[in-house]
């Protein structure tokens, strides 16, 4: 099978049911209503939320950013392709990492990799489907 | 500090009580570990030099007519800068205030105030109220005050002790403990300046009580100054207002809150716990000058040291190069180094695994960026 440049494939519990290709999964409704929970902050230069069960502090004025809270990642993918790696979240589907940069995608993906294995992350989704911001709690 | 040109009589004790019975019971008096002492034990107490006579006069009118404009504002439709109580002790569920001290018979009073109102500022505008800083006020007064001529006896000035802490900074209470005229012969540690506090900015706000609350409500303390007359020694609890007795000297304290409902000011004091309500007190707006002779905000906190043994209760990153943050338990979010990019993932892989891990945490922050880290 060609590589390419898009997760061809996830775990049994998370597979999209569309076959693999050249593009991230589409969401389901399911997924896109999820997608749309408590609007909190917008993205910015520093980080503005607290961790869950701390005193939270002041929350920068809100923005149309639908954010994503508290989600566990189910799966990771990357291939050879440059700044290509994604992660799977849960009840949402896959979501590549933003491409800015190597140094912006390698810390995003590394917070990313990281709740695979323990912990959940906050972001917020972005018209481009890519994320930019990562909390890791 | 004590007027040495106008020697005022004792505490009495009884006059006060009567006076206090006479005006409706304003505040509650008691007997405590200041009126048990000697006049000249009591008055070493007070550490800010007094102005002259006439300018003595000049600010306590002006607090009682600033205090009288600023009742006006608080009974008006709300909407002002600031909400209408406000206590660091209890602001959001979190206690932002520091242990209570004990100055002794050192007239060290500004450095007491000044240190206490960074100590708040630093919890508070971290939203930290687990951070439990203890800043030295033996490093403020014994070395920076000598330095500017303040000994236990002629007392100085929170403006004066605020440049220090801008200037060079504070060290923390463990590299200098205080004892009252440093009897117990502690020295600076040489470490000191990789154990330091310092306030980046710091304004004065004297005569504006709008401005005072303002920044209460959003940094936590202020530092102020305020002529102590002899009842003042005995309160203990209630909104204090001076009914009797001679003036006594000047002194300096950390404001933590107010309320509007009550008309006063909540002051952290430095006479010990067994002083007053556990320490604290409440004064009238327009009080004996606590609005116009000195009243100062520190704006920021900037710490270097090391945490401690702590955690890592979050990680974030976003889309720009080398913008990676820890949140540290009781420290809040920390800059990554960011000097290059190895450094920069390098750290991060570390605090990555000590959150995976649940393992402790020490690390040197430098002004809010994390320079070195052990995950043990």
């Amino acid at each position: 099978m060609a590589a390419s440049t898009s997760p061809s494939s996830a775990p049994v519990t998370v597979a999209p049911t569309a076959s693999p290709d050249n593009a991230p999964q589409p969401l389901t409704p399911d997924q896109l209503s999820s997608a749309t929970t408590a609007v909190a902050a917008g993205p910015s230069a520093e980080p503005a939320l607290s961790p869950p069960g701390t005193p939270q502090a002041a929350l920068p004025a809100a923005t149309a950013a639908a954010w994503q809270s508290s989600k566990k990642v189910l799966a990771l993918w990357t291939n050879n392709s440059p700044r290509n790696g994604h992660a799977w979240v849960d009840t949402v589907g896959w979501r590549r990492m933003a491409t800015n940069s190597d140094s912006v995608h390698e810390a995003l993906l590394m917070l990313a990799s990281s709740a695979r294995l323990a912990g959940s992350i906050t972001y917020p989704e972005a018209a481009d489907n890519l994320i930019h911001e990562i909390y890791l709690w | 500090m004590a007027d040495p040109g106008t020697p005022a009589p004792p505490v009495e004790l009884d006059r006060v009580r009567t006076e206090l019975a006479a005006q409706g019971h304003p505040w509650v008096m008691g007997e405590n570990s200041m009126t048990i002492l000697e006049e000249d034990q009591r008055r070493h107490r007070l550490g800010v030099p007094l102005p002259p006579e006439g300018e003595r006069r000049e600010l306590e009118s002006q607090a009682r007519s600033l205090a009288a404009g600023e009742a006006a504002r608080a009974t008006a439709v709300s909407g002002a800068g600031a909400p209408a109580q406000f206590d660091s002790r209890n602001a959001g569920g979190g206690n932002y205030v520091t242990p209570v001290k004990d100055q002794g018979d050192c007239g060290s009073c500004v450095a007491f105030g000044t240190v206490a109102t960074i100590e708040t500022v630093a919890a508070f505008t971290r939203g930290q109220p687990g951070l439990r800083l203890d800043l030295s006020e033996a490093h403020l007064f014994y070395t920076h005050g000598a330095n500017d001529n303040a000994t236990c006896d002629t007392g100085w000035m929170p403006e004066r002790a605020l440049k220090a802490c801008h200037d060079v900074g504070v060290t923390y209470e463990d590299y200098f403990p205080y004892s009252a005229r440093n009897r117990s012969g502690a020295k600076l540690n040489a470490d000191w300046p990789n154990r330091l506090a310092t306030t980046p900015s710091y304004t004065a706000l004297t005569g504006n009580p709008a401005a005072m609350k303002e920044q209460l409500a959003a940094r936590g303390a202020l530092v102020a100054c305020f002529l102590v007359y002899q009842d003042f020694f005995a309160y203990k609890s209630g909104v204090y207002r001076h009914v009797t007795g001679a003036l006594a000297g000047g002194h300096c304290v950390t404001l933590v809150g107010y309320d509007d409902s009550q008309g006063c000011w909540i002051a952290k004091n430095s006479w010990n716990t067994s002083w007053g309500d556990a320490g604290f007190f409440r004064i009238a707006y327009g009080e004996c000058g606590i609005e116009t002779w000195q009243v100062e905000q520190v704006g920021a906190v900037n710490l270097r040291s090391w945490t401690g043994s702590t955690s890592v209760l979050g990680l974030w990153s976003n889309d720009q190069d080398r913008n990676t943050w820890a949140y540290l338990q009781n420290m809040g979010w920390l800059h990554l180094a960011a000097d290059d990019e190895v450094i920069n993932k390098a750290m991060l892989a570390e605090l990555i695994a000590a959150k995976q891990g649940g393992r402790p945490v020490n690390a040197f922050s430098n002004n809010g960026t994390i320079i070195e880290t052990y995950v043990l």
